[in-house]
Formats: C-alpha cells, structure tokens, sequence
C-alpha cells in the first residue's frame, strides 16, 4: 500500500471511531411500521439514530413486509426482535451494522392433519408460522412437511369449520406427526376462512376450491345438492342446454374436462340424461377446480380439471347419514373396522319411484299399451388402513347406473275369424360407470412423500331388445333380438412424489402408463323365428387399444418474499394403431404480491388430448362415443395464457378477482353433415368427420364474501369461443355452440339463527348461437307428378352456421333448509324451488307448419318450468 | 337425428312449453328451386319454383317459374329442350325421351332476374327384388332382394294396398302401408323399441352387401286388401342424402335444427333442390 494509501485508511478509522461514539448497543430506540419492508425499518433507524447498516441484497433479503411496534428498547434487544424472526444475523463493524444471514440449523416437521373426532384427512389445511410468515397446505392426501428453524416458534394448523391448531416448538423427528383439527360443532356448515388462510391461497394458482359445505349449501335441481352444478355457477364454466349439468370450461366442450373421483378418470358424470351428476354429495369431501394455469401433474385434457376427494371413513366412530327427496333415497355409512387404525365408508343412492318412474310415452299406432321407467343408482366403496405411521393403503370403489326400459305391447284381434296376432316388445338401455382405485400412501422421509396409484375406470353404453310376434292362426312367428353396447376403458398404473427440500420449494414429480380400450359401437341382431340360420348381422365389432405414458415435473417456488411461482412440464406419448404420437407440456404459472393484498397473477399452458368424443353437436348424450385419436384426427391441442389480478380484503371478508384469458385448440372434431347414429360408428368414424381449431378468449370477473352469516359470490364473465373446420359452414369460422357472450351468476346463502340456512342462486345468460333457416322451397319425393303426395313438400335451407342468437336466458332457485340437533342425531329439511318465477327458457327451437291456415313460424320450445322439491335427511 | 329425438322424449317429458318466437328471421333472396327425380325407362320431369321467405301467413304454395331456359345434357349430349306441360293443376318441364339407367344427366336452368343453376346426377340400376308374400289378417310383409357386391346401394322400401283397375294390379299410392324393417338390416333399435312405423324406410346396403336377404316387414294394421305392392327403388348416393336429410320435412312436417343444425344435400348449383337417379321395381301379388 502507498503512503497516501495507509493515509487514507488512517483517516477512515479515525473517523469511524468518531462516529461510533454516537450510538451503542445500549442506547434506546423507538421504530413504529406498519405492513412495511424490512428495509423501512433500516432507513429509520439510519436516519433517526444514525446507525448505517451494511449488507449484500443478494444475500439478506429485506424485501417482506412487517410490522414493528419497538419502543424506547436497547438498540441490540431491538434488533433481535426484528431480524430474528428473518434469520437475519447482525454484528458491528466499526461504525456500521454488518447484516448477513444466520446460518441457523432447522429441522423439518411432517405429518397428517385430520379431523380430531373421525380422523378423516383434510385436504388444503394451512400450516403456517406467523412469526416467519411461510407456510405450506395440505395436499390431496392431508400430509404435509415444512422446514423451519430450530429455534423457531411453533407451527398453526386451519382447515374451514375447525378450531385452529397449534404444534409447539419440537426436535427434529422422522416419523409424521398427526395433527388433530377441532370441528367448530356449534357451526358445522358455515365456511369460515382463517386469515393464514390467505397466505395459503398465495400457493395454489387458479384452483378453485368447493368444499361440501358450499356444494350443500346451494339451491338444489329436484332435492339433490350436486358437486358438477356447483362448478357451474363459477365464472368461466357454462352448463350448455338448460338442465344439463355438462361442464363447458372456457369454449372448451365436456369431453375436454378430466373428471377425477379420487385419481380415477370419470368418463360419464351425470345421472338421467344430465339431470344430475354421479357425484353422491353426502360423500364429497374436497373439489378442487383448474380451468387454467394447470399444474404438470394433470394432464389428457384440455379444458379444465376437476378433482374430487371422497371421505375416508372415520376411524373412530360410526357415522351414517340418510336422506329421501322426490327424486331419490340415499345413505351412507362410516366406521372404524379396527380403531384407529381401520376404517371403511359404504354410500348407496338410488332414484325411486314416483316422478320418474311411470313416464308413459304416447303413441300413436292403436291397441298399443307403451310404458316406459327409467332408474339410477350408484354406491360407493370406500376402505382406509393405516399400516405404519408411513404407509397407508385406500381401496375405493364405485359402481353407477342408469337404465331406461321400454315396453310395448300389441294386440288385435278378430273374434269372428279367429285372426289377428300379439306383440311384446323390450328394450333396456342402460350405462353407467365402473371404478376401482388402490393407493397407497408412503412417506420416505420428513421431505419426502409418495403415492403409488393403480385405478380402473370403464363407462359403457348397452342396449338390448326382445321382440315376439305371434300371429293367432299362423305359425309366422317371430324372435327378434339384438343388443348393441359401446365401451371405454382405462386402467393406470402411477406413481407421484412430493419432495420439500426447503420450505421455498415444493418439488413434485411422477410417471404413469395408462391404458385405453375403446369399443365404439357392436351391434348383432338375431330373429330366431325364421328357423333358419340367421343373417350375420354382427357390426362395428371393433376394438382398439391406446397406450399413454406420462412423465411430469414441477416446482412450487417461493422465489421471493412476495414472488411465487409454479414451474412444470409435462410429457406424454401415445401409441395407437402403429401410430406414434408424443408431446411436451411447459405448464408455468405466476403470482406477485403487491402492496395491501393485491395479487397479480399469470399463466401460460400447453395442453394435450389423445382422446375424441363423438358428440351431436345439440347435447351430451349417453350415446356419445369415446374414440381415439387416428391417422387423420390428430390429438387435440391446446395453448392458454390467463393474466389476472386480484385483492382480498384486510380480514379476508371479501375477494376479487379479475382474469382474462386466450385459449386456442387445435384438432377438435364437427361431424360433417349429419351426425351418424350412435349405432352407425364403424371403423371408418374420422372419415365423416372434419378436424379444425377453436379458439376462446374473454375474462372473469368474482366477488366474493368468504365471511359472516351471509355469504356467497358474484360471477361475470364475457367470453367469446368459435371453432373453424375447413368443411362446415364453407369453412368460415361460426361461434361454438356454447359461446354465450354475457354470463351473470350470484350465488347468496343466509344464516338465519340456528336453525335456518336460505341460499338463492340467479343465473342470466345472453343467448346461445343458433342457426336459422333462411329460405323455404319446394321438396319431391316422387319420380312421377302422377303420383302426387298429399302435401308438396316444404324445405328449409339453413343459413351460416351459428349466425343467430337465442333469446337469453334468466333463472332464479331457491332453497331452505331446515337443521335441529337432537340429542344423538340431527335433521334437516330443505325446501326447494328450482326456476321460481318460472322462466320460459328457450330449450330448442322449430319451425311449425300449419297447413289449415296456410302459415309457418319459428316456435320455441321450453322445458323445465318452476320445479320444487323436498328432501328430509338425517345425520348421526 | 330420430335416435337423439327418441331418447330426449324423456327430457322434454318435464311438460315442455311451445310458443312462437319473436326472433326475426333473414332472407336470403330469391333462388332458383330445380327438383326432379329421374326413373329410367320414364319422361323426366322437371319442377321449377322459386324460393321464398320462411316466415309465412297467408300462402304455402311456391310460385312456379314458367319461361325458364332449360338445357338438358344425357352424358355430356344435348338433348331436346324439355317442354312446360302442367300435371295435376302443376307446371312442370317435361323432356322429350325417356331417361336410361346407367346414364348421367346434366340440367342448366336459366331465368331473367334469378342465377341460373346447374345440377347433374346418374341413373342406377334396378334392384333386384322377388317374392313377396302377405297373409290376409297377418301384419307382415316379406320380399327378398339380392344386393349386388360390386356397387355401393342404397335402397327405398315403400309399400302399398293395391287393386285391381281393370284387372291390373294399381295400387293406392294415397293408402301408403305404414310399416316397419327388421332393425338388423338398417342398424336402427328404435325401429323397433320406439313402436314407431314409417311410410317410407331408406337403407345403406352395410350389413347386406352382396347377400341374399329375405326382408319381413311389420305393418302397422293388418293386412285386408286383397292386393298389395312392395316397391324397392334403388337410389344414387345423391337421391339417398337428399331423401335421407328431407325424411322429417317431407313426411313428418318436422324441422330439427336446432340441436343439429346441419343443411339438406342438395346438388343444385346457385340454387335449391335436387337432381338425382331413382330406379324403382314394384312387385304386386295377391294377398293369401
């Protein structure tokens, strides 16, 4: 060093012992912030005290927020109070303070969160350290791990409807701990959001979260409470035809919803055509809803996800519920098989007779007596062990059908000449669902977590008939007989993990192989009274097999104080028909946290679908056939980016949230012309169909009130979806049958005292598209003009596809329900009126010719007038 | 589209409500209608009308083009401009030759003030059709038809209650027999489980190609005439679309378009309506 050098730092000590003598660690501060970085607090102390403060930004992050309330204490007890908490060490160095991060030993706690009373596992439960202001949730299987300093305070457990726990300061310990969760009994059904909850909400981008009490608490369709309904009234999700419970996601159509019923692939949700879903709601424990920024671990579709959990069973005590309304009974049982450590739930619904039943069809043709009964039911199976603190093991089961049977029967005859015949005819249509699911549970290590899941799902579609026909003095008899069924299955072997490293990161990764068979349509038909061999008649007798196999990845990354983010891929290839296909999913989502709660939020997927569904393009159908994609229909494809922003009030009382989204896909199908009758697709479907691209776009707008006696939401949404197919409509782009521009749905339920529970829900929607025809002209039907028909003809050609608009639609339903707690069960009575002010909506519409009086009009058909319903149900 | 209907019979079963719609409907303008439906070894009659608005109070009735420039073309010849005669109270262009299976026809139709159209289509072969049978106070109908392998046929099936006119065989085409096919030939259950019958049944050959098939078909009343005719047309893939897409409108007085909004087949050019090869066999027999 030069002489003017060691001057110069001569100097410097000089003057830094000179400063140092105006402060020391005893003098007394006082520093007041509120919701303020860390930073804040260093600029006061510099500017009031003098104290310079010296520090790496990319090592101590001063960027959270606090709030600090030190008054007239030692500089150094100061301190420690503020930066501890931060792991934040401090030390003098001259005249400043030199901050760098505490090389603090932590430990890692793991575990279950459960109900205290049953046992049952709570999905989504907060874990949070206020102090260090970081938490985690509770996954899909109520376990969760964090790691935390050693010395630092302990850990805050909340879960919707229970008392808040707490889990003192501990060693580290390997095996998971169990944390038992309080039900808020004087409350059961109310949903009260704790405010570490809104931290926890920082970790999950765009999932929605319906929890039963909120699937209960809304209006009910005929006496059922249903899960898929639920959904409907969020903003972004369409129901389609009026009565359907058909989730249309962001212009997406229902085939392009992965419908999971814990982990299992559901193809056919809904009961009765639609009416209601499959879904017992007596046994939802969680839905979880994505229809954007889709973590890595979903994939196969394009449009959204639903995830429902199903109870476990309590473990503990047996619990049953039971309940009749018009439309169906239903219970349910749950129990422990060995206490503690064994538990199973067993649910049975089934429509009984009374509305349904008995729905005579009129006929026509004479001396006919036609009737026609349609049934549903479903059961689920459900058994939990607990092998281990680290393992567990669920085996659930469930089994759902509808069946629609017809009978006719004819006869005629003639007394005087001993003539005439006899006829019976029955047919049964029934489809429904199968599923199987094991899982099992085992934890690694404090930050480690796996799941092994192997399912089985098959929907199918099957009609028989029987036809006999009896001539009294012929022996032309006849034993006609057919049967036609349709089928699609899956099986899937999994396996996932979670990884913890570091309480800033979530790491979950996993690998499958799924196996479709698709069985699009057989049909045979016999007529056994010819006594001779019958014609073989055997069709579409076509299976074909699809293997998928997936790989995933991805980090929930707490980035910054006020930064998450979710980083994911997701690859998949399918193997059909000799034909490879494979595909590489980026999934990234985003949310900043700004200043006084307001979040923004991005994302932007790629997702894949190697499935079709054959549809008409008017309704979901039973009849729909699932098939896969070949050489000339492509998997479907989809990009979506969202960006939105959204503010939660200072106690969580309200929530807003805008969003607005860009979606396009690519491969969708449109029958060419007229769709093919289900019994009609052979090996060549993707011949009479077109492929082309949709594309959706609009935004979200939620006001929520998550608090109080009185809460529910308001959702808007403005979207616009059309699709583009390079043989219908000319090959101009048309609207998607679905894409209503306006959709406004409040949703209000009302505590009245202890007993009273009202909710209403009030749904407008602008028209739907609608093709119209735009010129009338003769038909023929004749060769010959000598052989006139009664009446000429009259057709109709119809314009562009979708140019037009329904009227729009509006509907209000109503709901009480009625809860008094006995001593050792409780009852309830809810009350029901589904359209109250009985609202013609427009159903479909036709054109009707009245040749009398010499006119044709276009006529709108409605269906479903007011509706109400009662259901009694029972808890103990 | 009948199966969808069928089965959303049980929806609508929730006491559906109809009533006219305020909802304004466009027009496309004025067009050209073209219709004739060609049999070999027969004139070939042409039906030309114009288009009109949907909406209508007061008239169903087309207003006939009368005046129209016609050019008819058998595989690529001209041939003699058809004429206007008027045919039971209607108007119609009627050529000048008969019509042979196995050729294709063109037909340019021009008229001042609307675009002129262009339509083209074959004639098929005959079906090959024999025995047919009924019993008198029975229900059934039988007739056999062999499918011929090397073509792709399409059939329409209608039946008539016949007598004899100065003892020909003349059947009532005004007394159409309703009936109904054995599902296994034309792949529809609701045949059958729907009690439905029909007065005219059209059929792919898929499930008979090149077979020998003995057809029962269930009437709707018993049999009492003492004459009945089966008539089998063989159809161009044209005429069975056109047919096919029109059943509703033409035999039901029905429109379903609002669940599957899908166009009727026409092959008109600038215009509305159809040309197509028809060729139909009739067998007439005395009831037993």
């Amino acid at each position: 060093m030069s002489l003017f050098g060691r001057f110069l730092l001569g100097m410097l000590l000089i003057s830094i012992t000179v400063q140092a003598s105006e402060w020391d660690w005893r003098t007394r501060v006082s520093v007041v912030v509120t919701d303020q970085p860390l930073e804040t607090v260093c600029v006061i102390l510099e500017k009031q005290y003098g104290i310079h403060f010296s520090y790496s930004r990319n090592i101590v992050d001063l960027t959270p927020s606090v709030n600090v309330n030190v008054q007239n204490k030692p500089l150094k007890k100061a301190l420690e109070e503020i930066f501890s908490p931060f792991n934040i060490h401090f030390a003098r160095i001259g005249d400043q303070i030199v901050l760098t991060v505490r090389n603090t030993p932590t430990y890692t706690v793991s575990g279950y969160v459960q109900d205290a009373r049953s046992g049952e596992k709570l999905i989504g439960a907060t874990v949070y350290s206020p102090t260090l202001q970081i938490g985690t949730t509770t996954n899909q299987f109520g376990f969760f791990s964090i790691t935390l300093p050693h010395d630092s305070a302990g850990l805050f457990f909340s879960y919707i409807g229970y008392e808040t726990g707490r889990l003192p300061v501990r060693k580290s310990e390997k095996a998971p701990v169990i944390i038992p969760l309080q039900p808020r009994s004087s409350l059961p059904e109310i949903v009260v959001v704790d405010s570490s909850r809104q931290h926890a909400e920082h970790l999950n981008f765009n999932r929605l979260n319906v929890s039963a009490a909120a699937i209960k608490s809304m209006p009910r369709l005929l006496g059922e409470a249903d899960v898929m309904r639920t959904i409907v009234a969020l903003p972004g999700v369409s129901g389609g035809l009026e009565g359907a419970g058909a989730l249309y996601v962001r212009g997406g159509s229902p085939d392009q919803n992965l419908i999971l019923l814990d982990g299992t692939p559901i193809f056919n949700v809904s009961h009765l055509f639609g009416i209601f879903s499959v879904f017992n709601p007596d046994i939802v424990k969680n839905a979880d809803f994505y229809k954007g920024a889709f973590p890595a671990r979903y994939g196969g579709r394009l449009s959204s996800i639903v995830d429902i959990s199903l109870k476990d069973g309590d473990m503990q005590q047996y619990h049953g519920e039971a309940a009749i309304g018009l439309i169906a009974a239903k219970a349910m049982v749950e129990g422990p098989i060995k206490k503690g450590q064994t538990s199973f739930l067993v649910s049975a619904r089934r429509s009984h007779a009374g509305t349904l039943n008995d729905i005579i069809l009129n006929t026509s043709a004479e001396n006919t007596d036609s009737k026609a009964y349609v049934y549903f039911y479903d059961a689920n199976l459900k058994v939990n062990h607990i092998f281990s603190p680290r393992d567990r093991l669920y085996l659930s089961a469930y089994v759902g059908q509808d069946k629609l049977s017809v009978r006719w029967e004819e006869k005629q005859e003639n007394t005087g000449s001993n003539t005439g015949y006899y006829g019976d005819s029955r047919s049964n249509f029934l489809w429904g669902n199968y599923t199987s699911t094991l899982r099992w549970n085992h934890v690694f290590g404090p930050k480690m977590f796996a799941n092994v899941t192997g399912n089985y799902s098959q929907y199918y579609f099957s009609t028989d008939y029987k036809y006999n026909y009896k001539p009294v003095n012929s022996p032309d008899t006849a034993v006609l007989s057919g049967k036609y069924y349709s089928r699609i299955q899956n099986a899937v072997g999994k396996i996932d993990f979670e990884y913890r490293p570091q309480p800033k990161h979530t790491i979950k990764f996993g690998t499958g192989a799924i196996t479709h068979i698709f069985t699009p349509g057989v049909s045979v038909f016999q007529d056994n009274g010819k006594g001779q061999p019958a014609v073989d008649t055997t069709y579409g007798d076509v299976s074909t097999i699809g293997q998928e196999l997936l790989l995933y990845g991805e980090d929930e990354w707490h980035a910054l104080h006020n930064l998450w983010l979710n980083l994911g891929i997701h690859a998949s290839s399918f193997l059909v028909d000799g034909r490879f296909y494979s595909s590489i999913q980026p999934r990234l989502g985003a949310r900043y946290q700004l200043p006084r709660r307001w979040v923004l939020k991005g994302s932007y997927t790629h997702m894949n679908q190697y499935l079709h569904l054959l549809s008409n393009n008017g309704a979901n159908l039973p009849t729909d056939l699932w098939v896969p994609s070949s050489g000339s229909v492509k998997p479907m494809f989809s990009r979506q980016g969202s960006f939105g922003i959204s503010k939660t009030s200072r106690y969580g009382m309200y929530a807003l949230s805008l969003e607005t989204y860009y979606k396009t896909m690519d491969h969708v199908i449109e029958y060419k012309g007229e769709a093919a009758s289900f019994t009609g697709a052979g090996r060549d479907w993707d011949e009479i169909v077109d492929v082309g691209k949709g594309r959706s776009y609009g935004g979200e707008l939620m006001l929520e009130k998550k608090k109080g006696t009185t809460r529910g939401w308001i959702g808007y949404t403005l979207a616009w979806s059309d699709r583009t197919f390079p043989s219908v409509n000319n090959g101009k782009t048309f609207p998607y049958n679905y894409d209503r521009r306006h959709d406004l749905e409040i949703v209000i339920t009302q505590k009245l005292g202890k007993h009273w529970e009202l909710s209403a829900n009030w749904e407008y929607a602008s028209g739907r598209p609608l093709t119209l025809p735009t010129a009338s002209y003769e038909g023929i039907g004749e060769p010959s003009p000598y052989d006139p028909p009664e009446n000429d003809p009259i057709l109709d050609h119809l314009g562009e596809r979708n140019k037009y608009r329904t009227a729009p639609m509006h509907r209000l339903d109503v709901s009480a329900t009625y809860t008094k707690k006995k001593k050792l069960w409780t009852k309830s009575w809810t009350f029901s009126l589904y359209n109250a002010y009985n609202q013609q909506n427009p159903f479909y519409y036709s054109i009707d010719t009245d040749r009398q009086k010499q006119e044709r009009y276009l006529a709108q058909v409605s269906i479903l007038p007011i509706l109400p319903s009662v259901t009694y149900a029972i808890k103990f | 589209m009948r199966p969808l209907i069928n089965i959303a019979v049980l929806v609508i079963a929730f006491t559906a409500c109809r009533k006219e719609s305020r909802i304004d409907i466009p027009y496309q303008g004025d067009k050209i209608v073209l219709n004739s439906l060609i049999q070999p070894d027969s004139l070939i009659y042409f039906r030309i009308t114009r288009s009109k608005p949907v909406k209508e109070y007061q008239n169903l009735q087309f207003p006939e083009i009368k005046g129209a420039d016609i050019t008819l073309l058998e595989n690529g010849k001209r041939l003699p401009a058809p004429v206007w005669k008027v045919i039971n109270g209607k108007g119609y262009y009627v050529s000048q030759a008969f019509a042979q299976a196995g050729k294709q026809y063109a037909v340019r139709v021009a008229y001042d003030g609307l675009t002129s159209v262009l339509a083209a289509d074959s004639t098929p072969g005959h079906p090959e059709i024999s025995d047919a049978f009924a019993q008198k106070t029975a229900n059934r109908v039988r007739f056999t038809l062999r499918d011929n392998a090397a073509e792709r046929n399409y059939y329409r099936i209608r039946v008539y209650n016949a007598d004899t006119v100065n003892g020909i065989v003349t059947p009532m085409k005004r007394d159409t027999v309703k009936f109904r096919l054995d599902p296994s030939f034309n792949n529809n259950f609701f045949d059958v489980i729907g009690n439905t019958y029909y007065s005219e049944v059209l059929l792919k050959d898929d499930r008979i190609s090149g077979k020998e098939v003995q057809f029962v078909l269930q009437t709707n009343k018993q049999v009492t005439a003492s004459y009945m005719m089966v008539e089998v047309s063989n159809l161009t893939e044209s005429a069975y679309k056109y047919l096919d897409n029109t059943f509703a409108q033409r035999l039901e007085n029905r429109l379903e378009f609002s669940l599957q909004p899908v166009d009727i087949y026409s092959n008109v050019t600038n215009g509305y309506g159809i040309i197509a090869g028809v060729n139909a066999r009739v067998l007439s027999f005395a009831v037993e």
